[in-house]
């Protein structure tokens, strides 16, 4: 057994473990260490009380990363989340020190980020692309591996600052969290009502995620399935009246990332069209913009996502 | 190990890339085929009412260029390795196989890993993938139901076909023909005229003009009966301008003879007497020899003669332009030989026909074989013969000779003015010629058949040779040994012409000359 298979043995692992706090949402899960083995942000929209902070609590734990949670309010200031500088006065004299701020962790929960006003959103863009803070003249790195899972509520949109489509393009996946089954919901309430519950065990650390980010971009990829994917983009800004902009540059990065990142967590070496199809929509879900024809009409973006796919030959 | 994967790997998609080229192969080359076939029906359809001889070649250019387009388009359309992989990973391979394929000069442990996975899934998937046969049932059967419509279209006999093979048939005839008319009118064109009279020259051009009349007359033609009706015309014409380039030949080297011989006048008028009765005591046999045809070895003799003694046949007289003339005069008595030959195989209905122009061609050819036989023992290329026997005899006096000739030709069948004539120009060149001249100035009271066992009161010397090769028609107004009155003879062949030309028997242009040449006699 090669590296290789070991690390993808402690991967599936790694889901099993979080597996034992998170009842269903298994494509969830899968998402976000697909997300994470990309080096990637993650958005999660879904209802309250769905179990994010939960999941995002438990991977941290599974990865043995920091992980800090940053509850979005209108009234929430850039300084709150990156740090500040505050003055030290003692024998020595007065001065400035850098009192760090909560996006110093290796997992950042922005919970309801749509809450915050613009600005105090992108005080996160900086540390989410560069994986740096600039408090005043001075930046500061922010500790690998980085990653930002922010989460935000399809409803109650009153009082709301939407994410403007820069920002959406800096999250990697943007994942839609769906209401539990009925035996999900069963299995969700023994696990939070009853006494003896099973915690998940520590599989992996930070030096051996960054190992595995390395391992998941050494993954192959064939021409021809490149290709699919360029088509895939391509795709999204030929006319279309339900698509009023389509991906960016960047998506089609994403979904390389993404399917790379899929096929080493199934223990493959290599991409697929099926890895292709899977990743495009949490890749192109935030990155389409609808047309005014397709909000009218109800139409949402993993029914174009579909429409396109099918058409694309492989 | 990993060579094995490699191989394993190209083999797998080799075999299925050979798979999928000769199905889609075999696919372009059917439908290629039952449309090259579709465009020969067509062809072969319109042949069935139109008439087209090439319909068949353009059939079969149809078929065979439809199958070059078929293997040139099935080879285009060939799969590559990265297409039959990606077909294997169709079967549920996830793209390993591809990915392996393209990977395969990398070394790094994920290329390895990965090739193995391909390797595994190849192994396990191999009975799962299959190459299918791209070709429809319906296309060969289309291919071949064409293919019989096409055999069917092409072996039906139609009138539009037959049609079709008559005319290419008469295309290549008059083809031949041009060629022939051509080449004659290139060896008039290519005589020397500057020993030429005015009215020798002259004589040459309409020659040319009625042959390119005649070659457009048979350009002309629609059918065999007009072509053939072309052919005999020239037919007459060919023996006509034959004899009359013979002439011509004698008196021009009868000319430039008496040019060369002027100084010598008291011992070559002697020498010319007995030259002249040297050849009296041949003349019957001469004669006797040019009616039976003096073959062709007789000929070489004459000509073998010549070539040993071209210095002494220049000093006899011999001219250049002479030899053309007479070498123009045997192509074109050949040509009419053939024509004759030709006209007889092609058409028997023109049987008729024949015979008037074999009478003609009778005369003509005992004339000339009376000339040869004349001319000695050299025969039928005589003219040469004569020349190169008169070199051996040295001064004995050509032109004498020539001047019996003149008087030998009128024995020997067409007469009427020719031998006189010819009497006359070489009377004048020699003093043998007193003979020539009493017989070319004689009346027209009776005209002399010869008979075919030489013995006419009226012909002199002896029977050689046999007989076996001679020609007797019996379609003239006498027979053998007869003698018929001078009038009735032109009046007969005169009567005859006119009514020709009445019928059209004879070319456009030659009816002028028909006209004054009969007329000339009344």
């Amino acid at each position: 057994m090669n590296e290789f298979e070991a690390m993808q043995q402690k991967l599936m692992l790694c889901e099993q473990e979080i597996g034992k706090e998170i009842i269903g949402q298994r494509n969830v899960v899968h998402e976000v260490m697909m997300a994470i083995l990309s080096g990637g942000n993650v958005l999660l929209e879904g209802m309250p009380g769905l179990g994010k902070t939960r999941l995002v609590n438990t991977i941290s734990h599974v990865l043995n990363l920091s992980f800090k949670r940053i509850q979005f309010t209108p009234d929430l200031m850039p300084g709150d989340i990156t740090g500040t500088n505050i003055m030290l006065r003692d024998e020595n004299g007065s001065g400035f020190r850098f009192e760090p701020g909560p996006v110093f962790a290796n997992i950042i929960l922005a919970d309801e980020i749509n809450r915050a006003t613009p600005k105090t959103q992108s005080a996160l863009l900086e540390a989410m692309q560069e994986h740096s803070v600039t408090v005043g003249t001075v930046s500061h790195k922010v500790p690998e591996p980085f990653f930002v899972l922010a989460t935000q509520n399809p409803i109650e949109q009153e009082g709301t600052y939407p994410l403007p489509e820069a920002q959406l393009d800096r999250f990697l996946f943007k994942i839609v969290v769906d209401f539990p089954t009925k035996e999900e919901l069963k299995g969700i309430l023994g696990l939070t009502e009853n006494v003896q519950t099973m915690q998940a065990q520590q599989i992996l650390d930070s030096q051996e995620l960054e190992a595995a980010i390395r391992m998941t971009k050494e993954i192959k990829i064939a021409d021809a399935v490149l290709d699919y994917i360029l088509n895939v983009v391509m795709a999204t800004h030929e006319k279309n009246v339900n698509i009023r902009e389509g991906a960016s540059p960047r998506a089609a990065q994403a979904i390389v990332r993404g399917a790379k990142a899929k096929a080493f967590l199934e223990g493959r070496y290599n991409v697929s069209f099926d890895d292709v199809q899977s990743v495009a929509f949490p890749v192109l879900r935030h990155r389409i913009i609808l047309s005014f024809d397709a909000i009218s009409n109800g139409v949402v973006e993993d029914g174009i996502i579909g429409t396109l796919l099918n058409d694309i030959p492989t | 190990m990993e060579n094995h994967e490699k191989e394993y790997i190209l083999n797998g998609i080799k075999s299925v890339r050979r798979k999928m080229n000769n199905g889609t192969m075999t696919v372009y080359i059917v439908c290629f085929l039952a449309i090259g076939f579709f465009l020969a029906a067509i062809a072969e359809g319109i042949a069935m009412v139109v008439p087209f001889y090439y319909v068949h070649y353009l059939a079969a250019a149809f078929v065979v260029l439809a199958l070059i387009a078929g293997i040139i388009f099935g080879i285009r359309k060939f799969k590559t390795m990265k297409q039959a992989a990606l077909f294997i990973d169709s079967h549920g391979m996830g793209e390993r196989v591809i990915t392996a394929y393209e990977s395969l000069e990398e070394e790094d442990i994920v290329a390895k890993s990965q090739r193995t996975d391909a390797v595994r899934w190849m192994e396990a998937g191999k009975e799962s993938v299959k190459v299918p046969f791209p070709l429809k049932w319906w296309q060969p059967l289309s291919a071949l139901l064409l293919m019989a419509l096409v055999i069917f279209l092409a072996a039906y006999p139609t009138q539009a076909k037959m049609d079709a093979t008559e005319k290419h048939a008469l295309k290549e005839a008059v083809e031949e023909k041009e060629e022939e008319i051509e080449e004659a009118i290139e060896s008039l064109a290519s005589i020397d005229q500057e020993s030429l009279t005015a009215a020798e020259k002259e004589q040459l051009a309409t020659m040319m003009d009625s042959l390119s009349s005649t070659q457009s007359e048979l350009a002309e033609s629609q059918n065999f009966a007009q072509y053939q009706q072309a052919t005999q015309r020239l037919e007459y014409k060919y023996e006509d301008m034959a004899q009359s380039l013979e002439n011509m030949a004698q008196a021009v080297n009868a000319r430039e003879a008496a040019n060369n011989n002027n100084g010598q006048d008291s011992q070559d008028g002697q020498d010319g007497q007995e030259g002249q009765e040297g050849q009296d005591g041949q003349e019957g046999q001469d004669g006797q020899e040019g009616q039976d045809g003096q073959d062709s070895q007789d000929s070489q003799d004459g000509q073998d003669s010549q070539d040993g003694q071209d210095g002494q046949n220049q000093q006899n007289g011999q001219s250049r332009t002479g030899q053309q003339l007479s070498q123009a005069s045997q192509q074109f008595a050949q040509n009419a030989g053939n024509d004759q030959n030709n006209s007889r195989q092609d058409n028997n209905n023109m049987q008729a026909n024949n015979n008037q122009q074999g009478q003609q061609g009778q005369q003509g050819q005992q004339d000339q074989q009376g000339q040869q036989g004349q001319q000695g023992q050299q025969g039928q290329q005589g003219q040469q013969g004569q020349q190169g026997q008169q070199g051996q005899q040295g001064q004995q006096g050509q032109q004498g000779q020539q001047g019996q000739q003149g008087q030998q030709g009128q024995q020997s069948g067409e007469g009427q003015g020719q031998g006189d004539e010819q009497g006359q120009d070489s009377g004048g060149g020699q003093s043998g010629s007193g003979r020539g001249t009493g017989s070319g100035g004689a009346e027209h009271d009776y005209v002399s058949l010869p008979n075919a066992t030489g013995n006419d009161d009226n012909l002199t010397g002896g029977i050689t040779g046999s007989a076996q090769d001679s020609f007797r028609y019996e379609n003239g107004i006498g027979w053998e040994g007869n003698r018929v009155d001078y009038q009735n003879v032109i009046g007969s062949y005169g009567e005859r012409a006119y009514q020709g030309i009445e019928n059209g028997t004879y070319p456009a242009g030659m009816t002028d000359v028909i006209k004054d040449y009969f007329g000339g006699f009344e």
